[in-house]
């Protein structure tokens, strides 16, 4: 592969945005009364598909086997950036090993479908063209060039850089709509919340460039295997990196900002909280895990959060009614996944669980789009200010948009892990993994327990979105306030338009198995050989989980294989029970839900277990608390000191200013008068002589020239 | 024969004439005929020494110079005079002393 076709991947979404956001508005302006806004999103569009098109033909067919990694610059050193004083220096470089072969892979498609969705999607406001279409683009862009950025980057410090790009344009994104304060509160919120991990992830840097001197992976790696960082220390620099990667991934307990993030434009959160971004606190996970970082106690911690948060956000979701909320803690929740997967060593579950889920999550949210598109325009022309998200207002969708329900059946299928889909097989993975972790270590059976749980909640939840929006009869649950408009508003709705349901489409097919199965993972399928292709990395880190170390790793493949048929047997039945409630509840209404919903429990969850109540309590306040006090210090304490100052030294100058004043006034201003005195006094003396006899004068100078003469005279003698 | 004393005496007399018109006159009109003659006895003297001790015309010259110097002074002494006369009445040098000192 030649190096420039990688640079051209990676660096044409940058150069689309840079056109973008210097001349795109003055490119495409709007003329008057047009509404045909499509050609404002032609650049970045164009940039996405080169980087898709390159992808496709030099990447894609390497993909399915092992292939040595590809270096940039060709030495795989790395290239010096920064050359410091006493040798140090920092060196970085792209890598395109099978990883991110999978992962470039996974975010050219998903951002270019997300793209072409987005420009239709965009196109109005509230019924009047998009004001910042052309800026929307370019934050995508950028976005798309940071993800990019991210995955081949050989270092934890262009994959910093990306990172925290990645974290700029979610928060320039989720606060598009900047006009809304709700909008402008959810992007700082993102913003703050994510910069918590950040700050962590950047600690964690800086121990394991004080230990080992470098950033690259490839050379942490061979200073873990030297053992130049151990113990304490290396338990320290895993856990803070994964704080960096539990708060992209909105991981709890930083995972407050993801359901918040919805408040940006329903692309953005199918591009950013959805497939992408927050996929990267997974990647980063894996990546640490490959170059040996994670020690076991980072790694049990890694698997418990996961765990934890899977079931965690799964539970919330069962009372949002916001289409898009449910969809954000379902991806809260799948996240949870990859880190339980990334947690019990089985890495390789994780980053295929990663990458089928950008698919079918991407499809449910731009399909999430596609209805609130539908909604927001019927409702728009009755003039109704119900809300288009609510899928109370909603119900009997998939006789209108025909394509948005297949997709989006298909898409919630693949999330609950049904057979026969991508999700089915990615999700088996990760529980298998997890499964066999738990049958390793008994002490650890809550892992594949919570594992299993979650399942069942997934699918409850997912059908239960469905069954609201798409089937039973449209507007029955609207409130009373509302329900007129919304069902007045039933025939305007309508399908959205092709450059919207092409994507959809396109997802799709990527959540079925049909691209995937014939590689089963983990036993010989592509993903399993290929990711694995640092067996070496891998051994280190089940070696550091199995804590002692005394399984070889034959053993672990036979525990797995077992696992894993067992592992099969109890995802598909979980979903099928998960699905079938959803049936009884939602779907048929033979069970009611009227008790739940009433008791106490379902309004905990309603407030999300008043996490955000919490944060808001124990740090918005107390940090505004702080803020007070230190302010009433500064106005008591600092403010009299620097008062109390000023007053010494008024009084200073006071006495300081009498005494110059009485030298003033003695010694110059006597200087001064005693000059213009003796001036007057001489000036009375000589004006006597100005007489003003004209004659007198003369007499003087005759008188003058004659003795002068007389001089000159008695001289030449 | 006339030798160059003869006429530096003759130049210093009218220098004298002219210096005791120019003290005692009570008339500025006077007072500027003795100016007259302190320069008539100037340009005798250039003449004088012109002829006898450096030769050539430079003395005549400038006499003839200081002639129209004269003339040009004359006119404008004699403005001024008879605009003071005008504005105080008289024109005797003691009368008119508003600028003393």
């Amino acid at each position: 592969m030649n190096p420039a076709i990688l640079l051209i991947i990676l660096f044409a979404p940058l150069a689309a945005f840079v056109v973008q956001i210097l001349f795109g508005k003055r490119l495409f302006a709007p003329k008057e009364g047009e509404h045909n806004r499509i050609a404002g999103a032609a650049i970045p569009i164009a940039g996405v598909l080169v980087s898709l098109a390159l992808t496709l033909i030099y990447v894609l067919p390497n993909m399915f086997q092992p292939t040595d990694p590809f270096n940039l610059p060709a030495d795989g050193n790395g290239a010096v950036w920064i050359d410091m004083a006493g040798g140090m220096e920092l060196r970085i470089g792209l890598m395109l090993d099978n990883t991110s072969r999978v992962l470039l892979f996974m975010v050219t498609l998903v951002c270019s479908m997300i793209h072409l969705f987005a420009a239709g999607y965009m196109k109005l406001r509230d019924g009047s063209p998009e004001p910042r279409y052309t800026r929307f683009f370019a934050y995508l862009s950028l976005f798309t060039f940071a993800m990019l950025l991210l995955v081949v980057s050989d270092n934890l410090l262009t994959l910093f850089v990306g990172w925290e790009l990645m974290g700029l344009c979610s928060y320039l994104l989720i606060g598009f709509y900047y006009e809304k304060k709700s909008a402008q509160d959810a992007s700082l919120k993102a913003f703050m919340t994510t910069r918590v991990g950040d700050v962590l992830l950047f600690v964690g840097m800086a121990i394991l460039w004080t230990h080992l001197g470098s950033l690259r992976f490839a050379d942490i790696h061979a200073g873990m295997e030297a053992g130049k960082l151990s113990g304490g220390a290396l338990t320290l620099a895993g856990l803070l990196c994964l704080g960096g990667a539990i708060g992209k991934s909105a991981q709890f307990p930083l995972h407050t900002w993801l359901p918040d993030a919805m408040e940006g434009p329903t692309p953005v959160s199918a591009l950013i909280h959805a497939a992408t971004m927050v996929a990267a606190g997974v990647y980063l996970a894996a990546r640490l895990l490959q170059a040996a970082v994670l020690d076991a106690t980072a790694l049990m911690a890694l698997a418990y959060v996961g765990a934890f948060t899977a079931v965690f956000a799964a539970s919330i979701a069962f009372v949002q009614n916001d289409i898009k909320r449910v969809l954000a803690y379902s991806t809260i929740s799948q996240l949870g996944y990859m880190m339980l997967a990334v947690g019990v060593g089985s890495y390789t579950a994780a980053v295929f669980h990663m990458l089928t889920h950008a698919f079918f999550k991407a499809c449910l949210f731009l399909g999430s789009g596609s209805v609130i598109h539908a909604m927001h325009d019927g409702l728009h022309h009755v003039h109704s200010h119900a809300d288009a998200q609510d899928m109370r207002n909603m119900g009997g969708l998939r006789k209108k948009m025909r394509w948005t329900h297949l997709t989006f059946l298909i898409s919630t299928l693949a999330i609950a892990g049904a057979p026969l889909t991508a999700g089915f097989l990615s999700k088996d993975a990760v529980l298998a993994g997890a499964l066999a972790y738990g049958m390793e270590n008994p002490g650890h059976f809550l892992l594949p327990a919570l594992g299993f749980l979650a399942a069942l909640m997934t699918a409850f939840y997912m059908f239960r979105l469905v069954f609201g929006t798409f089937y039973g009869e449209y507007g029955a649950r609207a409130n009373e306030h509302d329900r007129e408009l919304v069902l007045q508003a039933e025939p305007h709705l309508h399908e959205s338009p092709r450059i919207m349901t092409i994507p959809l489409i396109v997802l799709a097919l990527g959540a079925l198995w049909i691209f995937w199965s014939p590689m089963n993972p983990m036993s010989k399928g592509w993903i399993g050989e290929t990711v694995v292709q640092h067996e070496v990395w891998m051994d280190h880190g089940t070696a550091n989980i199995a804590e002692g170390a005394a399984d070889s790793h034959d053993d672990h493949g036979g525990v797995y294989h077992t696992a894993h048929n067992i592992a099969i047997a109890l995802s598909i039945a979980a979903a099928a029970v998960g699905f079938l409630f959803a049936l009884l509840f939602f779907g048929l209404r033979v069970l009611s839900s009227e008790r739940f919903a009433r008791s106490n429990f379902a309004r905990v969850l309603e407030r999300k277990y008043g996490f955000d109540e919490l944060y808001d309590w124990a740090f918005v306040r107390t940090l505004l608390r702080v803020c007070n006090g230190s302010g009433a210090v500064d106005l008591k304490i600092v403010d009299g000191l620097v008062n109390g100052v000023g007053s010494v030294f008024v009084s200073a100058r006071r006495s300081f200013t009498w005494l110059t004043g009485a030298i003033d006034r003695l010694v110059v201003d006597g200087a001064v008068n005693g000059v213009g005195r003796s001036l007057r006094w001489i000036g009375a003396a000589f004006r006597r002589a100005q007489s003003g006899l004209i004659q007198n004068y003369l007499l003087v100078i005759f008188t003058g020239l004659a003795a002068l003469i007389f001089i000159i005279a008695m001289g030449l003698r | 024969m006339i030798t160059l004393t003869h006429y530096v005496v003759l130049s210093a007399l009218l220098f004298v004439f002219g210096m005791f018109a120019v003290l005692t006159r009570r008339n500025a009109i006077a007072i500027l005929m003795g100016i007259e003659l302190i320069l008539n006895a100037a340009n005798l003297n250039f003449a004088a020494f012109s002829k006898y001790v450096v030769g050539g015309v430079q003395g005549q010259m400038i006499a003839v110079f200081v002639i129209v110097l004269a003339a040009a002074e004359a006119a404008v002494a004699l403005a001024i005079i008879l605009d003071i006369y005008q504005k105080v009445g008289t024109i005797s040098p003691d009368e008119t002393r508003e600028l003393k000192g």
